[in-house]
């Protein structure tokens, strides 16, 4: 059972694998007679079946009006292929965004589906593996954005996969489909997970959620513009209040001084643990509006402030 | 893949649903059992009412009851009857069942093809051309729901939804009519215990006073006949059936057996050839059993014919569809019809042998003193067969005779009374007295049964015969001239023999009066003739090449066109015309809208990858062209530049902004030049670089 499980693997990799080959991961695609696949469905062999049957009581009865009508319905079968595969032909996908989000979340590939001209493309559907299917129509020469979404398991970049996209467009019997495959990645953040830190560096060594507010004993140092994603925990409210101007204030002293967030300072814990400890690090120093510093292997970002720098460092610990 | 949930049906597709099985149960309540057709009508108002939210779907329980209930119905009627009706109530009735259970989209198909199947099961019980159209338009209408079921919430006006549909329904009517015309018309795989328990109207095989009287009352038509020639004079149309060689009481038999019918052997069959100017054709209603008929000295010209070992023309297997058949005659050669001998057609014998002779003058022992007395004075005389049979025929015409569809009950002897007291009586028993009469004088002779003349449409000039033209008549055995033909009633009128039978019974006013609503009836009235004419006319041609084309009239018509045509090239040929209109649709449906240019692209860099393999720098799967060009330029950075630029025309014709044609050629024919030289480039650098190695 196992060996017969193992070569069916092999199988589907081998056949995805020529898949791939014959329709490369991009951005844009648009559905042709190279990369559209058609098969009668279930019912369309159920459907088959009855044909059969028709052709069999039309010989046995020797009726020329069963045989008319066997073919009848024998033609809309062959004629529904050709609506079925007209219905996706023409159709391009372009994958246009995609979001960051951390592993737990969901990462959102944002499309772009524009059917071809004179066309209605109807009851698209379109599945991601493991994730609830979307179905969308389109009218002809419309672009409809389609949001597909895949719960992060693992860090990095991660691309959608495998998309199939499929319709039984008009009547059921016969099923056309495209395996496409996008290059844009979405990035997954590490899961942030509180880890312990031996290492310290200052006061924060012993570092805990109250341990870093200990604002009493820094010294305001001077006034900088606010910049986008600074704490309102520092901003200078009086100096909003008198000049209507925002400024964020700043500190110096042990606390404003520059904390370093290393990959080493862990006690435990493999690659991955150790990066959503940094992970978890860097959110709540960036929501507190410290500087740090992030230094990973064979990466250091050099300390500083506000969401973009927190940003930096999360894509950082993405990839690493 | 996570298994999606069952969808419901939507509300929209459940009333084309219940529209379906309506339009398709409809005529099937015809033909079966009227507590079926009051289950089924109920099951539909309960599932129409779970549509509306005024009843719930049936629990398990009330199913389980109403499919035993049911089942157990079910046997009781139709228990004794194993026919094309109980498998089709057997259908009704399940389909019926499903009614209420149809609830998610999956039910649906089994449904519709249950309810397709049927459509095509009313085929086996008419066949006109209105049911054709009927049966038709409910299949679109059951189709319709698998639409339905399919199409997108797109706000389509349903005009347009409509038309999108029928565009593939009527797409496919070309490709039908062509497979229709080349399909091979197979012989049945097996034989067909199931028949319709239907009553056919027509000739029996045994004749008592009454039968064919009987017949003349139906107007229904009996086959229809077109000469390729000039149709032969009204008096020589006598379409011979089955011979009555047996006289048991009253009543007279035929001895012919279906083994004798088996023993005949297939006549060498001529080619049918439309010129001939001694040909017709028959197109036969379904008569149940295997007689042709046949005008007299007629050979085969279709192979679905044969001849059995008395010389009559038999089908191979029962007429359950109107048929067709084709034979030629020789109007010249009145005498001495075909028999088989040793495998070979020869004329009859002018000699009948002892077991001939013994069954053609077999009489009951004794009955009828008056006739036996009356017969064995002439035969003092000392006559021959032939002066014998005048002088009988002459006492019709001299004695008071009267042609009638309505003669007296006779008490005790039929030919007694008939030829002495009532002489009131209609073809059967002029032929039957003639034959008595005959035989008490020793001469061989029988009864010939079929029908005789037939109504000319003369819009489209075939023969209309009908159930009313029904005829006995007497055939004589003369020595050295084999049968001879004599025709009692016509002594007696000459109009039915002349004109038919509306005219012989015309002051009698018993033409089908026993059927007021038979348009035969007013044929005096211009207009209905003329629609009569039309609707028969339609109906023949409907039968003759729609339902009636079978395997001989499709090799027929083919190898007019074709020459001769076997089994295999007919096969090819549909093969061909079907490929060919396949791909022409593709064409048409725009298949190849925008083939070109982008293959084309993606076709170059293939081949430039593919000549890059032998320096070792293969394109792994799933590379795109940015990330090969990267990878070769860190091997070959003499061509960074180079293997740059491809790369960057590759992608913008791949995925750039939209170009017109010329544009995008030119930008083609400059990606081609620039990929072949940097592939002779680079090879020829690697060659160089591997020596020094």
């Amino acid at each position: 059972m196992e060996t017969i499980n193992k070569i069916k693997e092999r199988l589907r990799v081998f056949f995805f694998n020529w898949v791939k080959r014959r329709n490369p991961p991009s951005d844009k695609k648009t559905l042709t007679q190279k990369n559209v696949y058609i098969f009668p469905t279930k019912e369309g062999g159920l459907f088959a079946g009855l044909l059969l049957l028709l052709l069999l009581t039309a010989i046995n009865y020797q009726s020329s009006l069963i045989y008319l009508f066997t073919f009848l319905l024998g033609a809309v079968f062959v004629f529904s292929i050709i609506f079925c595969f007209k219905n996706l032909s023409g159709l391009s996908v372009s994958l246009v965004a995609t979001n960051e989000c951390f592993v737990g979340e969901e990462a959102i590939y944002s499309f772009a589906i524009k059917s071809g001209p004179n066309q209605y493309c109807e009851s698209l559907v379109f599945a991601v593996p493991q994730e609830p299917k979307k179905r969308i129509d389109l009218a002809a020469s419309e672009v409809v954005s389609l949001d597909l979404s895949k719960s992060a398991k693992k860090r990095g970049a991660t691309t959608l996969g495998r998309v199939r996209i499929e319709t039984v467009y008009p009547v059921g019997l016969i099923r056309a489909w495209t395996w496409l495959e996008f290059e844009k990645a979405a990035l997954v953040f590490p899961e942030p997970i509180k880890g312990e830190r031996l290492v310290v560096d200052g006061r924060l060594g012993d570092e805990s959620d109250e341990g870093v507010a200990v604002k009493g004993e820094e010294e305001l140092t001077g006034l900088r513009d606010y910049a986008l994603g600074d704490s309102p925990n520092r901003i200078a409210w009086k100096h909003y209040a008198s000049k209507g101007e925002l400024y964020v204030k700043e500190f110096d002293g042990v606390s404003s001084s520059t904390s370093w967030l290393r990959y080493f300072d862990y006690g435990s814990g493999n690659k991955e643990q150790r990066l959503s400890y940094l992970c978890h690090d860097v959110l709540n120093y960036s929501d507190k509006g410290l500087r740090f510093g992030l230094e990973l292997p064979g990466v250091v970002i050099e300390p500083s402030q506000g969401e973009p720098h927190k940003l930096e460092c999360l894509r950082a610990l993405a990839l690493a | 893949m996570k298994r999606q949930p069952d969808k419901l049906i939507p509300q929209s597709s459940l009333f084309t649903l219940l529209s379906a099985f309506i339009v398709v149960m409809l005529p099937h309540y015809a033909n079966v059992s009227s507590w079926l057709v009051i289950l089924s009508v109920l099951l539909l108002l309960w599932r129409s009412s779970i549509v509306k939210g005024w009843l719930d779907y049936p629990g398990r329980s009330v199913k389980t009851l109403l499919v035993v209930a049911s089942v157990v119905g079910f046997y009781l009627s139709y228990r004794h009857q194993f026919s094309v009706e109980s498998a089709v109530a057997f259908f009704v009735l399940s389909v019926s069942l499903k009614l209420i259970e149809v609830r998610f989209i999956k039910d649906c198909y089994l449904f519709v093809f249950i309810l397709l199947y049927l459509c095509a099961c009313q085929f086996l019980f008419s066949q006109t051309f209105l049911t054709a159209i009927y049966q038709i338009t409910a299949s679109f209408v059951t189709l319709a729901v698998l639409f339905s079921l399919h199409k997108g919430r797109l706000d389509i006006p349903s005009k347009i939804r409509a038309l999108e549909f029928a565009k593939l329904v009527f797409i496919a009517i070309p490709l039908v009519i062509i497979i229709f015309m080349f399909f091979p018309r197979i012989a049945p795989l097996w034989s067909i215990p199931l028949s319709t328990g239907k009553a056919y109207t027509g000739i029996s095989d045994s004749m008592s006073p009454g039968q064919i009287a009987e017949l003349t009352q139906s107007s229904e038509r009996a086959f229809r006949v077109s000469f390729s020639g000039d149709i032969p004079p009204q008096n020589q149309l006598y379409w011979r059936g089955l011979e009555l060689d047996t006289l048991e009481g009253e009543t007279w038999r035929s001895s012919e057996t279906p083994a004798q019918i088996l023993l005949g052997r297939l006549d060498e069959v001529r080619t049918f050839n439309t010129d001939d100017k001694d040909s017709y054709s028959v197109l036969i209603e379904p008569t149940n059993n295997r007689w042709a008929y046949a005008l007299a000295n007629s050979s085969l010209a279709s192979t679905n014919l044969m001849l059995s070992d008395r010389g009559y023309i038999r089908f191979k297997s029962n007429v359950i569809q109107p048929t067709r058949y084709k034979l030629t005659y020789e109007i010249e050669k009145l005498t001495g019809p075909l028999s088989v001998v040793n495998g070979k057609t020869v004329r009859v014998p002018s000699v009948l042998s002892p077991v001939e002779v013994r069954r053609y003058t077999q009489l009951p022992s004794s009955g009828n003193p008056i006739t036996r007395q009356f017969v064995s004075k002439w035969l003092e005389k000392g006559l021959t067969a032939e002066e014998l049979t005048l002088q009988m025929m002459r006492y019709f015409r001299e004695q008071p005779f009267y042609y009638t569809l309505r003669p007296p009950r006779t008490r005790e002897s039929l030919f007694d009374e008939f030829l002495f007291d009532t002489r009131r009586g209609f073809c059967a028993h002029y032929a039957g007295a003639l034959v008595y009469m005959l035989r008490l004088a020793g001469v061989p002779s029988r009864v010939i049964v079929g029908y005789q003349g037939g109504e000319l449409n003369q819009q489209e000039g075939y023969l209309m015969v009908h159930q009313y033209d029904a005829h006995a008549w007497v055939e004589v055995w003369l020595d050295g001239v084999g049968w001879q033909r004599y025709d009692p009633t016509a002594m007696v009128a000459l109009d039915r023999v002349e004109k038919g039978l509306r005219e012989a019974v015309k002051e009698e006013g018993s033409f089908l009066s026993d059927n007021a609503f038979a348009s035969a009836r007013y044929n005096n009235i211009a207009f209905v003739r003329w629609m009569r004419l039309r609707l028969d006319a339609l109906s023949y041609n409907w039968q003759k090449w729609v339902v009636g084309y079978d395997g001989q009239t499709q090799y027929d018509f083919l190898s007019r066109w074709l020459g001769a045509v076997s089994f295999k090239s007919l096969a090819l040929i549909m093969a061909t015309i079907g490929g060919v209109i396949v791909v022409i649709a593709f064409l048409l449906l725009g298949y190849s809208k925008k083939r070109g240019a982008v293959d084309e692209v993606v076709l170059e860099f293939e081949r430039f990858c593919k000549s890059l393999e032998k320096t070792g720098m293969k394109r792994v799967i799933g590379e795109t062209p940015s990330q090969y060009t990267q990878r070769l330029a860190v091997k070959f950075p003499l061509h960074q530049k180079a293997l740059e630029g491809l790369s960057r025309i590759f992608n913008d014709l791949q995925y750039g902004e939209s170009r017109d044609q010329d544009d995008k050629a030119r930008l083609l024919d400059n990606m081609k030049q620039q990929a072949r030289v940097l592939a002779r480039e680079i090879k020829r650098w690697n060659k160089r670089h591997d020596k020094s190695e």
